[in-house]
């Protein structure tokens, strides 16, 4: 049965798909590297979208770069940190990635992205807040790119239909919450005003900033907020959702959830950045025809908030130095300010995000006139919640707090003391 | 001469009688070589490593550093990680019944040779290819404060419309209502393994019951379930694994929430690794999940084997 021809044939035959499976299991040979050197660039879904803009920026960079070449590869957004961390993990690393502040946080509390030293003269080239979202315990660990501030987009039809007067917009959450109530008993209970988001990590937190809250105290290693005015801002939000004058399942639902309602003409108002009107304009056309567009309803503050998209150099980088002047030349001047002619994004770059203001001067189009308001407040804008360690665990006990209230579990200065007093125990973590 | 001629030809056919042996003990296992090649590579391999990572504290970018099984007496005072292990133990118990009972019942409805059969079983069918993510925002419209499903009860409970039930956002109601999407989803998928079994079932067994008298439940209960118990048995273990692995409905429907009321133990173990950054500890987890789906699953057989009424 085991005869020896066979028996060598069949020997032969495992070697060969022994080496097969080995060889598919060897890592991924960059064929750039043969010729010369290169930089992997990772980006969050601008893919096809922009494949003309980052394709030509990529070009013109390795042109001024003879010999370099830059693998682009785009990744959609619900997976570039899981593929990151894995990348990393894998000592796979790409060279560039393009991410948010909270999770590069994360990154950089674990030692796996680049410090870099950023000369005073290109410092100062950036708006503040966009460096102070870049930087961890002390160290800069990305570069700006594109920012992004909260406008209020408005469904006018609803807005007309339930007897709130055209073009006054509520400019703060003491309005709001009169015109929240106003929707909610003029529909017959069919609509809201909008759809919280307190499902997102960390919403909850950038609510307290918001009114002015101190996330920690001055020692910075416990809680800022067991106090009146946090307490305050818990019983507003509560007070909205448990009375049904905004939709409860705002405590597990997300920003996706949000998108949604307001382009179902089930919510009145949603706030978020210009960027989102092309989404919109695709999704829902009729309404597009139909919405206004007004600022950020603020807080007790008065404060807007600033949300950036940075590039990082992880640790594992073989090309830091060419990764680093790809960053400063995909985010410079020029660049930034040819991106935000494409889509409604605000520049990182003081000087170009000005020149887009003043292209913006006469804005007709209702994303004009969205991306004009965004860029106005850019300048008076703030990171609503520094960098922080261990950050998504302080966020889910700030979430938890307004759950318990909400549920009727607790009180908001016992659920607040709480939820600061595992802040306690988390920041004392290393 | 004629010796050494013998003597070597002797020498030779021992050389072939041992290398025919050698083959013949090697043989079996480099059959098996390739299999055990793939199953420590894919299989052993990261259950060992995961096993190792459990025991170190490792955030999945530095170098694990031993900590022994600190991870595990952490699980045992960890309050979140005991209350999703009873959210999973709940969620289990509620959707392994429904699915194993329903789909048969299912499956004897669709069991016939009627005009426009397929139809159904197409319908039935249908949520399985539909992917979970597109299943879970469907039904988060349906459960909706103002969705489709109050507005149903309302026209049976008027106060309702008043005051319509949050599902999504109730510790009570979060869980069950990812349930129902669950037991949705998978309906089809097993109610197709009960009809392969049902259509093996040779139609003499009815006749011969009918000629005897036996009524359609008689027939049910001592032909039918007899029959069909290997594919009962079937659906109970694969819908229980698939139970005790549930992460998608959580993740797009409720966030494990409110107050991780529906974190089952694997959205903890993804929120501990890549919310948190936390390998090892999640790793821990990873392993008690494996000891658990092992131990049910042992269980269950035995449970299955035993009570067979086939004997």
């Amino acid at each position: 049965m085991f005869g020896g021809a066979r028996s060598k044939r069949f020997v032969v035959g495992s070697l060969c798909a022994m080496g097969l499976l080995g060889a598919s299991c060897a890592p991924e040979t960059r064929l750039e590297g043969r010729n010369g050197r290169s930089v992997e660039f990772w980006t969050m879904q601008l893919r096809p979208s922009f494949d003309d803009y980052i394709g030509g920026v990529l070009r013109e960079w390795e042109r001024q770069h003879p010999g370099v070449t830059v693998r682009w590869v785009d990744l959609p957004a619900s997976e570039i940190e899981s593929k990151t961390l894995t990348a990393i993990a894998s000592g796979q690393s790409p060279d560039l990635v393009n991410l948010n502040p909270m999770f590069a946080n994360k990154l950089a509390t674990a030692g796996a992205l680049k410090k870099l030293v950023i000369p005073p003269a290109d410092r100062q080239l950036y708006y503040e807040a966009a460096w102070q979202a870049n930087t961890v315990r002390g160290a800069v660990v990305g570069v700006p790119w594109y920012l992004s501030t909260t406008v209020t987009f408005y469904n006018r039809e609803l807005w007309r239909r339930f007897d709130l007067p055209d073009g006054k917009w509520p400019t703060n959450y003491a309005e709001l919450a009169q015109v929240a109530t106003q929707i909610r008993e003029r529909s017959g209970k069919t609509a809201y005003a909008f759809m919280p988001h307190f499902g997102d990590r960390g919403k909850f937190m950038e609510e307290l900033a918001l009114d002015g809250v101190p996330l920690l105290g001055t020692d910075q290693s416990r809680a800022g907020f067991d106090n009146q005015k946090a307490q305050r801002t818990l019983r507003f939000w509560s007070d909205l959702l448990t009375s049904g004058t905004l939709p409860r399942e705002g405590l597990t639902q997300g920003h996706r959830e949000a998108i949604d309602r307001f382009q179902g003409s089930q919510t009145v108002l949603f706030p978020a950045g210009p960027q989102f009107l092309k989404m919109i304009k695709q999704n829902a056309p009729g309404l597009y025809a139909n919405i206004a567009v007004g600022p950020q309803i603020a807080g007790e503050s008065g404060d807007v908030g600033v949300a950036v998209m940075n590039v990082v150099i992880p640790t594992g980088s073989k090309e830091p130095e060419l990764a680093y002047d790809l960053a400063r030349f995909v985010t410079n001047d020029a660049n930034q300010l040819a991106f935000a002619r494409l889509v409604p994004i605000l520049p990182s770059t003081i000087r170009a995000a000005r020149q887009m203001a003043t292209d913006l001067a006469n804005a007709q189009t209702l994303e004009q006139q969205a991306h004009r308001i965004g860029l106005e407040q850019l300048e008076r804008a703030r990171l609503l919640v520094q960098p922080l360690p261990h950050q998504s665990e302080l966020a889910k006990s700030l979430d938890d707090a307004l759950a318990r209230v909400v549920l009727g579990i607790q009180e908001p200065s016992t659920s607040l003391k709480q939820a600061a007093d595992e802040w306690q125990q988390i920041l004392a973590r290393p | 001469m004629a010796a050494n001629t013998g003597t070597a030809l002797n020498g030779a056919l021992h050389q072939q009688v041992r290398t025919g042996r050698f083959t013949h003990v090697l043989a079996p296992y480099l059959y098996l070589l390739p299999a055990w090649i793939i199953l420590v590579l894919f299989l052993l391999g990261p259950l060992g490593y995961a096993f190792y990572l459990s025991l170190t504290a490792y955030n999945g970018l530095t170098p694990p550093k031993w900590v022994g099984l600190a991870n595990y007496g952490h699980l045992l005072h960890d309050s979140i990680f005991w209350k999703s292990l009873g959210n999973t133990v709940i969620f289990l118990l509620g959707v392994v019944p429904t699915l194993v009972i329903a789909s048969l019942l299912l499956a004897v409805l669709v069991n016939r040779t009627i005009f426009g059969i397929g139809l159904f079983r197409v319908a039935f069918y249908m949520p399985v290819v539909i992917s979970m993510v597109a299943a879970g925002l469907m039904w988060k419209w349906i459960f909706a404060e103002n969705g489709l499903l109050n507005y149903v009860l309302s026209g049976v409970f008027p106060w309702l419309a008043d005051a319509p039930i949050p599902w999504l956002s109730r510790p009570e109601t979060a869980l069950a209502a990812v349930m129902v999407v669950t037991v949705w989803k998978g309906l089809g998928y097993y109610m197709v393994i009960y009809l392969a079994g049902l259509q093996t079932i040779p139609n003499d067994l009815y006749e011969s019951a009918a000629l005897d008298g036996a009524s359609a439940w008689q027939q049910t209960w001592r032909i039918t379930v007899p029959m069909m118990w290997p594919s009962i048995t079937f659906v109970a273990i694969v819908s229980s694994i698939s139970a005790l692995k549930s992460f998608t409905e959580m993740y797009v429907m409720t966030k494990g929430g409110p107050l991780d009321a529906s974190t089952t133990v694997v959205y903890y173990l993804y929120q501990q690794s890549f919310d948190y950054l936390n390998m090892g500890y999640a790793n821990a987890v990873g392993m008690v999940l494996f000891v658990l789906i092992l131990a049910f699953s042992i269980l269950n057989l035995r449970a299955f084997e035993n009570s067979s009424p086939q004997g």
